[in-house]
């Protein structure tokens, strides 16, 4: 079972609101390589692991990625607070807005719902393990460096 | 609205968690290293001292936590509610 802490795993207090902004993160939130994703990949996978050792750290990483949904889920939150129809319309954020208002539904930038399909469990350990270091690699979306490298190809 | 104590409070819980869940990933895979096995009793400690004392000042952080003459779970603030408001 889980038991939930009433605070973020780091501090998310944002000053001004910005729906355009919003509309990218969200699918950190419910994009494929998103936080719920993640969660469900690593907590589905672990039932099947014959290892306690990785049992182990698939149960703690998978309940980690939703602290991260968490944070994910109130940055969304906090940047789509006090939105009058105009910034709505300016931001592009209408489209989300008509079906979810300032609701949050698990959705890749491009408007796509979260769906299973963007993860496997096949219940053999390497396969599942290799899969983990293919999530794992795109992560490196996060980081600068992945940008600064793709930048002759952007 | 969280005054500057109240913040300091919550992000010293916040980096001592962290820590410990560092040391814990680390821990799954190495359960014997007695370096990672000290370093997150250290870190676990402080993080209880830490939210023992936050959860007097300012309310529960868990349901188990909760209780007293009221529900005080629901009467505290959710942490996407921004620390400013």
């Amino acid at each position: 079972m889980w038991s939930y802490e009433k605070k973020l795993q780091y501090p998310v207090n944002i000053k001004n609101p910005n729906p355009a902004l919003a509309k990218l993160i969200i699918t950190q939130f419910g994009g494929p390589d998103g936080e719920l994703g993640a969660a469900m990949r690593y907590l589905s996978q672990r039932y099947s692991m014959p290892y306690n050792e990785a049992i182990g750290i698939l149960t703690d990483v998978g309940t980690e990625e939703l602290a991260h949904m968490e944070m994910i889920c109130t940055i969304v939150y906090q940047l789509t607070r006090n939105l009058t129809p105009e910034q709505i319309k300016a931001g592009g954020f209408d489209a989300y807005f008509v079906d979810h208002t300032t609701g949050l539904y698990p959705v890749a930038a491009s408007g796509v719902p979260w769906n299973a399909n963007t993860f496997q469990s096949t219940g053999d350990p390497i396969a599942d393990l290799t899969e983990d270091l293919a999530a794992d690699a795109t992560t490196t979306k996060e980081q600068p460096a992945f940008w600064e490298a793709r930048k002759p190809l952007l | 609205m969280m005054d500057n104590k109240r913040k300091s409070l919550m992000h010293r819980i916040q980096k001592y968690a962290f820590a410990a869940h560092e040391c814990a990933l680390y821990l799954d895979c190495h359960p014997e290293n007695k370096q990672a096995l000290e370093k997150h009793k250290r870190a676990t400690e402080m993080m209880r001292e830490a939210v023992s004392q936050y959860e007097s000042l300012y309310g529960p952080l868990t349901a188990e936590s909760a209780g007293g003459r009221d529900w005080s779970w629901v009467k505290t603030a959710w942490p996407w509610h921004r620390e400013e408001d």
